[in-house]
This record gives structure tokens, sequence and C-alpha cells, in this order.
């Protein structure tokens, strides 16, 4: 119900604005988005095509979730807030960083029911009620597929 | 490496270097709305409630305080009072009283607040109107309360239900829990999943305004507890693994619900042979219909006792293991011991990863299972046991270097165990599973050279 609401209300500001803000989401100094538990994983965020005006809220988060044939899990390991409504002042060109020092558990997962994905989340909280939402995905551990694992041999 | 399959399906929109561009946009709240009209709900029927009550009871009740004092007078007579209504004879208990109120005297049939009405009070027990006389006695000296402004209504009898205050109490409560939840899921339907997250998991731990991520991490918060099986030590090794698998408390459920089965069919079934009916053919359908459930009664008694064979036939299993909780690429020593006097067909023991997934179907949750790695690290067949030689056999395992840790969370679950497989001569197969914490390496913590031995 509150989506058809929005959307009744936002339709006219979506017609006035047709350009959708983008989000830029980059991690610091390294070519591979793999990293091992406990290292520090930092970078930063901007916005293009929208206002400084136009932001109401600005969320940051490293989570994992799962997907598969059970219903969704999601634990979030940090978490930022910045809010026009705070005193936060936004500037969408300006970058915003983040640095976290990864946990030990879980790793990044490919199983048969159930995988375990990492990712930096970024959501954008417009003025006018919508919000715009990126995901960089990354991986904690360097596990292979479950289907690749093979028996220890002791013999 | 990231293909598909290495974790990256679902946000490709990024290039190797790390960065995602274009956000999708949608329109906020996107959450739902059930638990503002539950809570709604749940408001609204408290103030409804709470104003008939107060309007009905309490006002009354503390007019009456306001507006009676306390006095004494002598009871001159009591009857029991009677009307009818509908053509049904109703009673109500009565007093007739004399008090005095500076100087005047007052004569007046009474008994509690509802008897001031002339048509309150009555009910259609005699019986309870004459109990309800007993205490009062012709002469007797008794406490009153009367109206200041007319001392002509008094009463002698007052009392005040503690029941009464307890449930306006209950609808204020209600009302208190309908606002607090509705503030609560008001506020929520405008927070993100993740803020949602971050805050059911520890509002201490994420400051939410916070810019930097300051806080302590619970690393293990997904991996199980290790204390249930680390607080059992071994005999041998290290640490005795628990041995799931046998369902004791519905075993007992069942085996009471078919006792009681049994008693009582049997019971009416002894019943009617005694007391047999007159009508033939009235005997011979309540023969039939008795016959079924004695029936019914036999095979639950037959399934209970095979259920009850089979959790103890194979007797007392020990399993001990070198080290706990176990580390990906680590070699771990496990004894296992089987008592009694038994011929096994044969005996295995598996390691084992299972994924174990929960969705809702409906009103159901169903849970799916997958065993992703299954490895005998102990197999034996057709031997025997005896009190004098029991099984008693040490061997090893390895986890493989790139096994998942165990992980647990609400819909999910990564599950390591140990199965035991027991096939006793001319019995069916006998499973039960030990379960096993494994956890992830983390470089610094322990060497990958190590072993748990």
């Amino acid at each position: 119900m509150s989506s058809i609401i929005n959307k009744i209300i936002n339709s006219p500001a979506e017609r006035s604005n047709p350009v959708s803000p983008r989000i830029v989401i980059t991690l610091d100094g390294r070519g591979s988005r793999l990293y091992q538990p406990g290292e520090t994983l930092a970078g930063s965020y901007w916005f293009d095509f929208v206002g400084g005006d136009d932001i109401q809220a600005v969320e940051c988060s490293i989570l994992w979730h799962t997907e598969g044939k059970g219903s969704e899990d999601m634990g979030v390991h940090a978490f930022w807030r910045h809010a026009t409504d705070a005193g936060d002042w936004i500037d969408p060109r300006r970058p915003g960083r983040f640095r976290t020092v990864l946990p030990k558990s879980p790793l990044s997962y490919s199983g048969i029911l159930i995988k375990i994905y990492w990712s930096v989340r970024v959501r954008l909280f417009l003025a006018d009620g919508r919000e715009a939402v990126e995901n960089l995905a990354f991986r904690l551990g360097n596990l292979p597929d479950v289907r690749t694992l093979k028996p220890v041999d002791l013999s | 490496m990231f293909d598909d399959s290495s974790g990256f399906s679902k946000y490709s929109t990024s290039n190797h270097s790390g960065s995602a561009r274009a956000g999708k946009l949608s329109p906020s709240a996107p959450h739902g709305w059930s638990e503002p009209i539950f809570f709604s709900i749940i408001l609204i029927t408290g103030i409804v409630v709470f104003g008939i009550q107060l309007w009905t009871w309490a006002i009354p009740q503390l007019t009456f305080y306001q507006e009676f004092v306390v006095s004494h007078g002598t009871v001159i007579e009591t009857r029991v009072a009677e009307i009818t209504i509908d053509s049904v004879n109703l009673f109500r208990p009565e007093v007739l009283l004399e008090h005095q109120v500076q100087g005047v005297s007052y004569r007046v049939w009474t008994f509690d607040f509802r008897t001031l009405e002339p048509k309150e009070g009555f009910a259609a027990n005699r019986q309870l109107a004459e109990s309800a006389l007993l205490p009062f006695q012709s002469g007797q000296t008794i406490e009153c309360w009367y109206q200041t402004d007319h001392p002509e209504e008094a009463v002698v009898v007052w009392k005040s239900s503690v029941w009464g205050w307890f449930f306006l109490l209950l609808l204020f409560s209600l009302i208190v829990s309908g606002l607090v939840g509705l503030v609560q899921s008001c506020r929520l339907i405008a927070v993100s999943e993740e803020r949602k997250a971050a805050q059911s998991q520890s509002q201490s731990v994420f400051p939410l305004h916070s810019l930097t991520d300051n806080s302590q991490r619970l690393d293990w918060s997904t991996v199980p507890d290790i204390r249930i099986i680390n607080e059992s030590p071994g005999t041998h090794l290290a640490f005795r693994l628990p041995i799931g698998n046998q369902p004791i408390f519905p075993l007992v459920g069942l085996t009471l619900f078919t006792l009681a089965w049994f008693i009582i069919s049997f019971g009416i079934m002894f019943h009617s042979f005694i007391y047999s009916e007159e009508n033939r053919s009235d005997q011979i359908i309540g023969i039939v219909f008795r016959g079924l459930f004695c029936g019914v009664g036999i095979i639950l008694l037959i399934s209970v006792l095979r259920r009850l064979f089979l959790a103890f036939r194979l007797g007392l299993t020990l399993l001990e293991i070198s080290d706990h909780p176990l580390y990906p690429g680590r070699k771990y020593r496990l004894l296992l011991q089987q008592s009694g006097v038994l011929r096994f067909d044969y005996f295995s023991v598996d390691l084992v990863c299972e994924e174990i997934a929960r969705f809702r179907q409906g009103t159901d949750t169903v849970t799916n299972r997958k065993d992703v790695f299954r490895q005998t690290i102990f197999s034996r067949s057709d031997f025997e046991t005896t009190p004098n030689l029991p099984l008693h056999q040490e061997f090893f395992f390895q986890l493989p270097i790139d096994a998942m840790h165990s992980f647990r969370h609400e819909n999910n679950e990564i599950f390591w165990k140990i199965d035991l497989c027991a096939k006793i001569v001319s019995e069916p197969e006998i499973r039960r599973e030990c379960p096993i914490v494994v956890r992830p390496v983390v470089l610094n913590d322990l060497t990958l050279e190590g072993n748990g031995l």
C-alpha cells in the first residue's frame, strides 16, 4: 500500500527529474575484491546527477546476506548513517568514506542450498521520498565452491 | 576468478578495480504495514474496552467512595425480596437497617449498592439470597454506609472487586503496548532493512550516527556455541561428543498416549461384555466400533515397542574427540566405544557437512537438508561385541582445508556432524548424529600445519 501511495506522490517528481541519481562505490588500493578475515576494508562512495538539497540521508553498510533455497538471512557488520535532519552536511560530489576491520565469519560461501554473499551497500534517501541503492560485492575468505570439496585421505 | 559461481553473480555492475555505478531507484518505505495495523487494532480495542469499563464500573465505584460515609446501624429485620419479570421469579437479599445521622433516625430496606435501585441486584437463585443474609441477625449492630446528601440511602455490604481494578490495569497496559508498538512500527516503516538489522543486532555496538566503525565485533556470532560440547570432558580424549537423534521426549509422550489409548479402548470393550445391551443389532455395531478402537491401540502399541527397541537396542555408544572446536586442515583423533552384547552387519562413522535451509510455505515452515560433504572415517563389518570385548576403536580424520565453517542463522544453517550408522543382524539400520562445530581458520590465530591431536 505504501509503495502505491509513494508512486502516486512521486510520479510528478519522477517526471520532472528523469535522470536517476548514480551511486559510485570504490574500494581502496587494490585490484582484487578478495579479503581475508581480520583485514581492513576501506573505500569511498559518491553520487552523480543529484543536488545536495535533494538528499535527505545516506546509509552505508558492510553486510552479508544469504541466497538459495531458504528464506534470506542478513547480518550487518558495520553501519553508518548521515542525515540532514541530524545536522549532517551531505555533499554529493565529496566522497564519503567507510573503513572497517572484517570479521572472522561468516565467510563467503557457495553451497548447494545456501550461498553467502558480502557486500558494501549504499542507500540514498532523496527529499522527494525516493530511494536509490547500490551494492558492491566482495569476497570474505577464499573458499571454493562446495562441490569441489574433496575428502582427505590419511592413508 | 570473479565468475558467477564465485559469489559475485548478484552485483555485476562493477569492474575489477572495485567500483559500482548507477544505483537502482525505488520509492521509499518498502516495508510492510502489517505491524502498524496490528498495533492500531490493539490500541483501539484497548481504548474502547477501557472506556466502557471506566464508564460503567470504575466511575460509579469512585463516586460511591466520594458520596458515601461510613457509620453504624442496627439490623431490625431481614427478608428475601421477590419480583416477577417475564414470568420468572427473581430474588435479592434485603436488610431493614436503622441508623442515625445528626440525631435523626432513618429506617431503610437495603443490602449493597445495587439495591439502591428498585429493580437491580435480583437473581433467580433464592438460596443464594438467603445465604447472603445469614451474617445478619436482628438487633445486631453493624457497619453501614450512607449517602451524605441523602442519608435515607444506605448500604450494609460494599465490596470493591480487586479483579475489576486488575482488569482496568490490564486494559491500560494494552493501550500502552499498542501505543508504543504503533509508534515503533511507524518509525520502522521508513527505515531500511540494513538499519533495522543493525539495530536489532545491538544498538550499543552499532552507533548509528558514527562516522567510523569503532565497535568490537562478535566474530563468532553466526558460528554455533561450542560450550555444549566443551563442557563435557572425555575420559580418554579431550571432549565427549553428545550423541543426538535420540528423541526421548517424543518417545515418552507417544508411549504415554499409546498406553492411555490401549487402557481406555480395552476398558470400554470389557465393560461392554460385562454390561451387554439388550438389542442385538446395537450390540454388534458397538462391538465392531470398540474392536476398531482396540485394533488401533494394538497397532500403536506395536509401533511404540518397535521404536523403544530401536532406541535402546544399540546400548551405550561413546564418542570422544581430541579437540574442539575444529578447524579446516587440521587432523583430529576420535574414539568410538560401543558396549553391549550385539552382532553387527556393519558399523560406520562418517564426517558430514549438511546444509539446512528453512522457508515459509503458507503457514508451514519447510526445512530442506542436503549433505554437501560426506567422508567415511571408520567402517567395520561383520563383528560382535561382548561385555569382555566391546568395540573400542581409535582413528584419525582431517577436515579439508577448504571446508566451510559451521554457520547458523534464522533460516539457514551449515551443520557439521559425525554420523554413526549401525546395522545389527536382522534388525533395521540405526543412525545417530553427533554435532561438532567448525570454526574458520584465521591467519595469525593458528598455523595451518598444527593439528588437534
